[in-house]
């Protein structure tokens, strides 16, 4: 272990000194006593032994190098020596960390978000053997195929599924809702997890009804924490989940959230127990709902191909259980092609789906604004690397070698951007968490296990290593260029100074078209966010509120639930602060939608009818337009007439009239619902154009059904218009509400939340890109700056004698801002050429814009050269207000 | 004669300090330098300022062996002693040697 011996040598760098040195003294004291024994004086003596040694230096340097890690020795000399020359020019060195650590923070930010939405493999045993199964090509998979499957699949190693739901822990008048995840027997064998504490479910518990010991449940690590206090005795409590009792059995472990990536699940519920959660409105047993993910573990060393091969076989299992009343035609259309099977080691996950692209679209601008700070920091060290030639010079000059020289920059350069890399890691931390945050929404809660792992540091310090080399090539390759001969100089200023003034141009000429790309993203970005929000979205989403309510529970027959609704609806607008309310089973912007692509015009040639166009349907209430403030553009609103058995009524949007009743009057048309075998709708009104499900769509074509007409459901939504403010409204809602049966769960949120919400996306990438596309400007003035500066003061004594000879300071003025507007117009060409290759991809993130919108262009390219006269004009002043007599003596 | 500097005898150092510490036990450096002169009837004379480097590489190699102890003047000074290791290398140094000696005395008897 000679190295090691060496290594820990190093590290006591004192001891070893001390105790060369005893043992040189030693000897020279040793010779000297002979000396003195065979007569000589002392001083004689000591000089004696001194001669006879040689350089005790020397030997000592020696020794020492065969003590320590001769390499390792040298780099921590050369670190030393850059860390003092770093703190002698504290400005520069911090300009060039806070630009660093934005650039390395930023990335790591982002990276560690991808990393734990996209590319980390689940926290399970052996995660590279799961499989997700597909059926007639959909992802989701319904209850009954689910029951089929587990009792007849061959092929796997194991099979689960799991399905979400948002349950109530609380009693119904204090509702409190916490994500939850339907799951199946094998769930937790399969994935290979094992509980924190108690036992997790299992197959004897994915009954009907719940397993020998009645419902169980599986709580999360952190509802345990929450909820529970970590109390060991939680086991075997009771959990009211929407009314039921269940008895927790169990803890998962902290890192643990099932299959759902960007999901964390507080409590796990066996599958088969879904009707008693959901009542009646149960849907395990329902064909169409496919509500449910279907994973596999493939066998051991078994192949992809071949356990979807042996799957197959389930097949005519399936199709045999399809209900007998089925048609032929429905059963062909229900089982259509073979069962799949894709790898997912990493889950699925809706959070990967909805904003994967977006995060991924952010990558690009946040390694520009890297590659921006590395050109910066390359600039900065370029001038210092000028101003230190004359020191390159002499150490040439006594015997230095080139590689040295470029050793030792780039130690700095190494220093500088791992030191850049630790504050930015702290800043990454916070940025992610921020990130994440910002896409976490009331309805859809974000549970993103994000951690500083070792790859997000691997990724860090990569990053900075990366840096290191791209930022400090350019100042190592001047400082090799050096020439011993420049020692002789008094000033170490040499015939190739130019040489420099290229390299730093060309460098801001890259800065001004990287940030001139951040800024028309930015631009971009934020204008097609601004159109969206400034839309009118056709309604007046500042002054309501939506209130959701859930009447499952509360009533038995479909009947008694419309008549809920309306008791529900008096209750609400009686309450004072209420100014106005209506009920409708859809919301804007609520994140579901409602459609059909059946619907026929009554009278119309076949030619004519709807058949094939998705139509977003709603069941209103009355007044919802007026509460709304939707305008009615015909006709008239629902009535009470409306009712039940009354003639079947409905409204349209202006989108349908124009579409496919633009022949005659609108109001009076009829259309009907295919699958719908109770007749006609007469049109009765025409509405204005309003937001459906997301602000970011085309307003789709909308059919208003009355909702003492539509099938009832049990959840049903108020939109409310408060007198005063929100807050005490909602507590008289709540009373009014539980006076009319206390088993009403109700949910509250604005509707301008909702809306928001639903732009999420838009306003990460408008913020994110604005905030960078902002950083980048201000990088590329201060390295504008930076080089103008340093060109100014290199050329005083050429400014100095042009102004004795009777040039105009102004002219000097303008002789600098010349070359600033050189730069910046040659920048702005390679910006927009980097970026008419850029946009194209991110033409679709874009809401109604082209990604070469010229105003957004334009905007950009002023802001930028704006800027960069601004920063061209501090130094250009200078260069006016040379003193000729100073700047002459000073040579 | 005068005293015979090192330089004409590359890589002996090795040797010669192998061998005292063979011989002697454990020595410091200027003990060692004592006995090379010594021994030689001062016809060795060991530069000592390389001394110290060749002692420092030879622990490192794993040759030598070196503690602090006190030495006869009552001083800390560092003492050396051969390892098992060093045993070997200094029986392929005399072998070595040996035959560079014989080759060399061939050559003087018969050129």
């Amino acid at each position: 272990m000679e190295w090691w011996r060496r290594l820990v040598a190093l590290c006591r760098p004192r001891r070893l000194a001390d105790d060369l040195d005893d043992e040189l003294q030693h000897h020279l004291e040793m010779r000297a006593q002979e000396e003195q024994a065979r007569g000589a004086s002392l001083v004689e003596a000591r000089l004696a032994a001194r001669r006879r040694f040689g350089s005790v230096a020397l030997a000592a340097d020696r020794s020492r190098d065969a003590d320590v890690l001769t390499v390792l020795d040298t780099f921590l000399r050369d670190l030393r020596h850059a860390a003092r020359l770093l703190a002698r020019t504290p400005t520069v060195t911090l300009a060039a960390l806070a630009s660093l650590a934005l650039g390395i923070g930023a990335n790591t930010a982002l990276f560690s978000v991808l990393d734990a939405l996209a590319w980390r493999a689940l926290p399970v045993r052996e995660p590279n053997r799961l499989v997700q199964v597909r059926l007639s090509g959909h992802d989701a998979i319904s209850g009954p195929a689910w029951r089929v499957l587990r009792d007849h699949a061959s092929g796997l190693d194991g099979a689960f599924a799991w399905g979400n739901a948002r349950i109530n822990i609380g009693a119904p008048a204090d509702s409190r809702f916490v994500p939850a995840q339907l799951v199946s027997g094998r769930f937790f064998e399969v994935l290979g997890v094992e509980p924190l504490r108690g036992r997790l479910l299992d197959v004897s518990d994915d009954r009907a009804g719940g397993g020998p010991g009645g419902p169980a449940a599986v709580i999360s690590a952190a509802l345990w924490r929450r909820e529970f206090a970590g109390a060991p005795n939680t086991i075997g409590r009771r959990l009211t989940v929407d009314g039921q009792p269940f008895t927790i059995v169990g803890v998962a472990p902290a890192s643990f959230f099932g299959v759902d990536v960007g999901r964390a699940p507080d409590v796990f519920l066996p599958l088969e127990t879904e009707p008693l959660v959901r009542g009646r409105d149960s849907y395990l047993g329902d064909w169409y709902s496919r509500w449910l993910r279907g994973f596999g573990r493939l066998p051991a060393g078994g192949s992809l191909e071949g356990a979807a091969s042996a799957l197959q076989g389930v097949l005519p299992v399936l199709h045999d259980s399809l209900p007998r009343t089925w048609s032929d035609e429905d059963r062909q259309s229900h089982l259509r092609g073979a069962i799949a099977l894709v790898a997912s080691p990493s889950g699925t996950s809706w959070l990967r789906e909805r904003y994967g692209r977006a995060l991924f679209a952010l990558a690009p601008v946040v390694s520009l604004v890297l590659l921006i700070a590395c050109v910066n920091v390359a600039n900065l060290l370029l001038a210092r690397a000028e101003s230190r030639r004359h020191e390159f010079a002499v150490r040439l000059a006594l015997g230095a070698s080139r590689a040295q020289l470029v050793r030792q920059l780039l130690t700095e350069s190494l220093l500088l951007a791992l030191l850049g890399a630790g504050i930015g890691l702290g800043f990454a931390w916070a940025a992610a968490q921020l990130l994440v945050a910002q896409l976490s929404t009331q309805a859809l809660p974000i549970g993103l296990q994000l951690s500083l792992d070792g790859r997000v540091l691997g990724f860090t310090v990569a990053l900075a290593m990366l840096t290191a080399v791209i930022f400090g090539l350019a100042p190592a390759r001047h400082a090799s260029a050096a020439a011993p001969v420049d020692a002789l100089d008094r000033r170490g200023h040499s015939a190739r100074r130019r040489s420099h003034f290229g390299m730093a141009n060309g460098l801001v000429t890259v800065q001004i078209g990287l940030s001139l790309v951040l800024a028309i993203a930015a631009g971009l970005f934020l204008r097609s966010f601004t159109q969206l929000v400034s839309r009118s979205p056709g309604f007046d989403r500042r002054a309501l509120a939506v209130v959701n309510a859930d009447v499952g529970r509360a009533v038995e027959t479909p009947a008694d639930r419309t008549a809920m609704y309306d008791r529900l609806l008096d209750a609400i607008r009686s309450a004072p602060e209420v100014k106005a309310a209506a009920a409708a089973i859809n919301t804007p912007a609520a994140g579901w939608m409602w459609t059909t692509s059946d619907v026929r015009l009554e009278g119309a040639p076949p030619a004519s009818n709807l058949s094939r166009v998705e139509v977003f349907v709603n069941a209103v209430s009355s007044g919802y337009f007026a509460t709304m403030r939707t305008p009615l553009v015909a006709g008239r609103d629902f009535e009470v007439r409306d009712a039940i058995r009354a003639p079947r009524v409905a409204i349209v949007n202006e989108t349908f009239a124009r579409r496919w009743l633009s022949a005659g009057p609108a109001v009076g048309a009829s259309i009907r619902f295919g699958e719908d075998r109770g007749g006609g709708l007469q049109i009765v009104g025409v509405v204005a154009d309003a937001v459906y499900r997301r602000p970011q769509d085309r307003i789709p074509p909308t059919v208003y059904l009355s909702l003492a007409q539509a099938r009832p459901r049990p959840a049903i939504s108020f939109v409310v218009e408060p007198r005063g403010p929100a807050a005490t409204m909602l507590a008289s809602i709540q009373r009014a509400v539980a006076r009319v049966h206390p088993e009403v769960t109700l949910e509250v949120r604005s509707l301008d939340r909702q809306f928001n919400e639903a732009l999420l996306q838009e306003r990460l990438l408008a913020g994110v890109s604005t905030t960078f596309g902002a950083l980048g400007l201000v990088l590329a003035a201060v390295g504008l700056y930076g080089v103008m500066s340093f060109a100014v003061a290199r050329r005083r004594r050429e400014l100095g004698i042009r102004l004795a000879l009777g040039a105009a300071p102004a002219r000097l003025k303008g002789l600098v801002l010349r070359d600033v507007a050189r730069l910046t117009i040659v920048g702005v060409g390679v910006g927009v050429v980097a970026a008419l290759v850029l946009v194209e991809r991110v033409g679709d993130l874009l809401v109604d814009l082209p990604p070469t919108d010229v105003v957004t262009w334009l905007v950009a390219i002023g802001t930028l050269a704006l800027t960069a006269f601004t920063a061209g004009y501090l130094p250009a002043r200078r260069a006016a207000r040379v003193d000729p007599v100073t700047s002459l003596r000073d040579e | 004669m005068a005293p015979h500097r090192n330089e004409h005898l590359q890589g002996t150092l090795a040797l010669l300090v192998l061998r005292t510490l063979a011989q002697r036990g454990p020595l410091h450096g200027y003990g060692i330098v004592s006995h090379i002169d010594a021994a030689s009837g001062e016809l060795l004379r060991v530069e000592e300022g390389s001394l110290y480097p060749a002692l420092h590489r030879m622990t490192q190699a794993g040759w030598l062996k070196a503690e602090w102890r006190l030495s006869e003047n009552n001083r800390r000074a560092r003492f050396y002693s051969i390892t098992p290791r060093g045993r070997e290398r200094l029986a392929e140094e005399e072998e070595r040697w040996s035959r560079v000696v014989k080759g060399l005395s061939r050559m003087l008897r018969f050129a």
